[in-house]
């Protein structure tokens, strides 16, 4: 195929057009936001009245490592930290389900 | 085409040699912007609501939906077929997981005893402990269709009984 040399000049300056730009900006923010949900499901853990408080804000804030990881992968353009998203997924739902069997064998007392 | 896409970059994927990959950052930003405002109010909801059983309704939801959200703008951004089948497995595996961890959760706090809001009105857990026998007739009223005689004229759907089987 015969292509002029504008056309991939065109294609290199679409590389870094407005809209990567805005999306690495909604990423950097976006690490922020993910860093204030985390702050305020350590308050809970922390301030939880009940085990069943904490449990379940151990199982969002687990969510949002993953959320965090995919930030991460966007930002950093590899694809290293991929893996990461399902086996910290993974580790959430089972440590919610040993939270659970916890709390019914123990009582929901702090 | 081979040559087009090494000259246009070292790591480029199709999209960005075909020009489509502005209109995919667009669809990135746009569903990042939602997962990121759902993981958010997720958040404010643990921290803010009354009693464990609004914390989880404000949990799952909202961390099942925003993490769905991420990962289609994951998917959006790097359009490749990797990371496409690693969000669809991963959103795949939150959406059946985590209606189960936090229904477990629940069952173990309410059987627990935790206490709810004060302003809570559905109490049917403590109204069946206090009363057992009339907690068996309800459910049974429920099921059992309302005709006469079982013996002679037995009814069509009636619930099997489960030991003679």
């Amino acid at each position: 195929m015969n292509v002029s040399p504008s056309i991939m000049l065109a294609a290199e300056a679409a590389r870094t057009d407005w809209s990567e730009s805005a999306l690495l900006w909604t990423v950097n923010i976006g690490i922020f936001v993910i860093i204030a949900s985390m702050v305020l499901c350590l308050v809970r853990i922390v301030r939880g009245p009940t085990l069943p408080d904490r449990g379940i804000a151990s199982d969002t804030f687990a969510v949002q490592v993953v959320a965090l990881v995919v930030l991460l992968t966007i930002k950093s353009q590899s694809l290293a930290f991929f893996d990461g998203v399902l086996i910290v997924s993974i580790l959430g739902f089972v440590s919610t389900v040993a939270f659970a069997q916890f709390i019914a064998r123990r009582g929901a007392v702090a | 085409m081979i040559t087009v896409l090494a000259a246009a970059g070292g790591t480029a994927n199709e999209a960005q040699a075909w020009g489509v990959q502005p209109l995919l950052d667009i669809f990135a930003t746009i569903s990042l912007i939602i997962g990121l405002g759902l993981m958010l109010l997720g958040a404010i909801g643990v921290a803010r609501f009354p009693d464990p059983y609004a914390r989880m309704h404000a949990a799952s939801k909202c961390t099942t939906l925003g993490i769905t959200g991420m990962l289609l703008a994951a998917c959006f951004h790097m359009a490749d077929a990797v990371v496409v089948a690693k969000s669809v497995v991963t959103v795949v595996f939150t959406v059946v997981a985590t209606p189960i961890g936090t229904h477990l959760l629940a069952k173990a706090a309410h059987h627990a005893g935790t206490p709810m809001w004060g302003d809570s009105r559905f109490r049917d857990l403590e109204e069946d402990k206090a009363d057992p026998e009339k907690a068996i007739d309800n459910r049974l009223g429920e099921t059992r269709l309302p005709t006469g005689d079982t013996e002679r004229n037995p009814v069509p759907f009636a619930p099997r009984d489960r030991g003679a089987a």
